[in-house]
């Protein structure tokens, strides 16, 4: 029973942060309908951009650094979006989809080389938050994930609260569901395409700079966290929040659960994504349009 | 707006063009499949068009520049590489000629490989081969090599079948992972290990070694060993670290190379796995100067591998090496890299003994090499010569007999890999067998 409780609770945790990157992805897609294929990059952005701030300022503490990586990367997400996005809604591209495929993997190519030039080869680990572990009752836990899963859960309530309760939020839904009546209304949705790419870069950043001291960062660290976004967010219906939050969490679980049982050991851990994906395969089965999806209008 | 992205986009390209001609120390401004290191600008297509009686002497190198090969350790093998080349030329070149190496990213993909090795023969001229990395990719290679006669001199796969070949062009001066389980099996025996969890590498390199090392602990008596295959690039073991700890080894030994081993290192150190009065590590790649960096309090007591000269038995070349290395490129390199810069220099070595750029000169040349390196004396005791006898392992066919294999432990935290203590072979130990944290 112990074993089965750590396994949940790694699987917890583990879900909770891949919530976190996976919310990202869906805000941009939901509003902008766009995928974002540089959001692993963004994640190894905010990586590298925690370890450089804790390493020019000694005395920040790493919380506060995680925050500041957010913010930086979310301002560079900003940036991006109105240089080479902004066009695509203004309807000045010929072919838009093709042109958002091109653009979003060109960043992330830019954004590996970019950190290869700057960062080398080399991996690099910031500061932790906290070392040791912390006992859950029976359940040992490292006390850096625990921070790491509860620091996620905090945001992702505060990011909820805002989607739900504030202005702002309710404008970035009424985009996603409908642009133009969105418009009539008074909302800008240029302005909300903004705001959903930052804030969406910003997620991926906390997350990454979250488990950069975990799992140590290097300019390629954005693909398997980008893969497993894809697939949760399709898994909980493309532009679903709650449905992202839900695939998240039970592809985390599903992954420490199938590695820790699996009849062959050997094999478990080469196969951890290939649980999940037998989830994602039966859901799509049953549910093609994923846990929280909506019909196409 | 758009017209802004038509200006932004050129100049973002610019812009991270420039930032990486500003970084020599790292060479990730190149990316590129073939790296002419010492003509910047020639493009391979002009190589192509170049007679062979041209005023260089081309030499091939192949290893991983970028993901998902092992490109922390390609690059510096690359650098390694061209720095015997640009010592080579500074001191006259060879038989009156500079000697040009085209390094080619392989990505540590198999079919990169061929390709590779494919463009550096035909379109590039290359008159010899060295460096790789990656087990599986070698394999590959070597049958292009094969295919054209050209020789190779591979500075780090290990798989027993890249010399098992028996190929005429194929040479290695790193260790088979035969001869390296003969070493690593008996300090296990000696240490008292007697059951041994591996992690190894889901590559043609750890399935190999899991089953040579296996083999060889059940010749000691050791027979309860598990072999657990991941992904190079994984990166949470916690869940299978779980489950080994229902009942937990004498030895936890990681075989991934790279980041692998630190995220491994530090996530059993977390969960109170390893290390622990009852439970040793043992980590592939702690010897790389980010170690203490990427795994913290976590890397005192790890056990590692280390192929080459020791800290106490390093000669004058090896020294140089390591010091001109680390003033070049600011750090201190890895074992890989004294392979690469040795490979390069036996190459030349053996085309300057030959007299002649003709494959089959060099091959016979370099089979009959005695060469002092950074890594010690290089020669290759089985050849066409002197063939392999039936009692003698096939691998051992233009294999250096006596690549240099120490285990070594890190007993204190942060300690510099020069002061971790040699634990075996005994004859040249500088501590204990094992130091292990007290119950």
């Amino acid at each position: 029973m112990q074993y089965f409780l750590s396994l949940c609770v790694t699987g917890l945790v583990m879900g909770v942060i891949y919530a976190l990157m996976a919310l990202g992805l869906t805000l941009i897609f939901s509003i902008l309908k766009v995928v974002n294929f540089a959001h692993g990059e963004f994640y190894m952005l905010g990586g590298y951009t925690s370890y450089f701030l804790l390493s020019a300022f000694t005395g920040l503490h790493p919380i506060l650094a995680v925050l500041l990586s957010g913010l930086i990367v979310g301002v560079i997400g900003l940036i991006f979006e109105l240089v080479f996005l902004r066009p695509i809604h203004k309807g000045k591209i010929e072919r838009p989809s093709e042109y958002a495929v091109l653009v979003t993997v060109g960043l992330s190519f830019f954004l590996i080389y970019l950190s290869l030039a700057l960062a080398g080869p080399v991996p690099h680990r910031p500061a932790s938050f906290l070392t040791g572990t912390v006992s859950l009752g029976t359940v040992n836990v490292s006390a850096e994930r625990l921070i790491a899963g509860v620091f996620s859960l905090v945001l992702l309530g505060l990011l909820l609260l805002v989607i739900n309760k504030t202005w702002v939020g309710k404008a970035l839904r009424a985009v996603s569901q409908d642009k133009d009546a969105a418009s009539i209304v008074g909302i800008n949705p240029l302005a909300m395409n903004s705001i959903a790419f930052a804030v969406g870069a910003g997620l991926a950043a906390i997350a990454g700079a979250l488990l950069a001291p975990i799992f140590s960062v290097t300019p390629d660290i954005g693909a398997a966290p980008s893969i497993r976004s894809y697939i949760i967010i399709v898994l909980g219906g493309m532009g679903s929040i709650q449905g992202s939050i839900l695939g998240a969490v039970l592809i985390g679980l599903v992954e420490s659960l199938g590695t820790g049982y699996f009849p062959d050991p050997s094999r478990a851990l080469n196969y951890k994504m290939v649980f999940g994906l037998i989830i994602f395969a039966f859901v799509l089965l049953f549910r093609p349009r994923g846990f929280f999806g909506r019909k196409e209008t | 707006m758009f017209k802004m992205a038509r200006v932004v986009i050129p100049t973002l390209v610019i812009l991270v063009l420039a930032l990486s001609a500003c970084q020599p120390q790292t060479p990730v401004d190149e990316p590129t499949e073939e790296v002419p290191t010492q003509a910047a600008t020639e493009a391979p297509t002009q190589a192509a068009t170049l007679p062979p009686e041209a005023d260089v002497i081309r030499i091939g190198g192949f290893g991983p520049l970028s993901a998902p090969g092992a490109y922390r350790s390609g690059i510096e093998m690359q650098q390694a590489a061209k720095m015997a080349a640009d010592e080579i030329n500074a001191a006259g070149g060879v038989l009156g000629k500079q000697v040009e190496l085209i390094f080619g990213d392989t990505e540590g993909l198999p079919e990169r490989g061929t390709a590779v090795t494919e463009r550096l023969i035909t379109q590039n001229k290359v008159v010899g081969l060295i460096g790789e990395y990656h087990s599986g990719v070698a394999l590959t290679e070597m049958e292009v090599a094969h295919k054209y006669g050209i020789p190779v001199v591979f500075s780090e796969p290990w798989s027993d079948d890249v010399t098992g070949s028996g190929y005429p062009e194929i040479f290695r001066i790193s260790p088979s992972i035969d001869y390296y389980s003969s070493i690593a099996s008996k300090y296990y025996a000696e240490a008292g290990f007697n059951k041994i969890v591996f992690i190894q590498e889901d590559t043609d390199y750890g399935h190999s070694s899991g089953d040579s090392i296996t083999a060889q602990l059940a010749g000691y008596g050791i027979t309860d060993v598990q072999n657990f295959y991941a992904d190079p690039a994984t990166e949470d073991f916690t869940p299978i670290l779980q489950r080994i700890m229902q009942d937990p080894p004498d030895l936890l030994a990681s075989g991934v190379t790279g980041m692998g081993t630190y995220r491994m290192v530090r996530q059993a150190c977390e969960l109170g796995l390893a290390p622990t009065a009852t439970t040793a590590i043992y980590a592939a790649d702690a010897q790389l100067p980010e170690y203490w960096e990427n795994v913290g309090d976590c890397g005192q007591y790890a056990l590692f591998t280390y192929v080459g000269l020791p800290p106490s038995l390093y000669n004058d070349k090896t020294r140089a090496f390591l010091d001109n290395f680390e003033a070049q490129y600011e750090i201190r390199p890895g074992a890989h890299a004294m392979e690469a810069y040795d490979s390069m220099y036996l190459m030349v070595e053996a085309i300057r003994t030959a007299g002649s750029t003709d494959p089959a000169a060099i091959i016979a040349a370099l089979e009959a090499i005695e060469y002092d390196g950074v890594l010690g004396k290089i020669w290759f005791e089985y050849g066409s010569q002197n063939p392999v006898p039936s009692d003698v392992p096939a691998w051992m066919w233009h294999q250096f007999p006596t690549p240099s294999v120490y285990l070594m432990q890190y007993t204190e935290v942060n300690q510099p890999f020069e002061e971790a203590i040699v634990v075996f072979p005994r004859e040249v130990s500088t501590g204990p067998l094992y130091t292990g944290p007290q119950p």
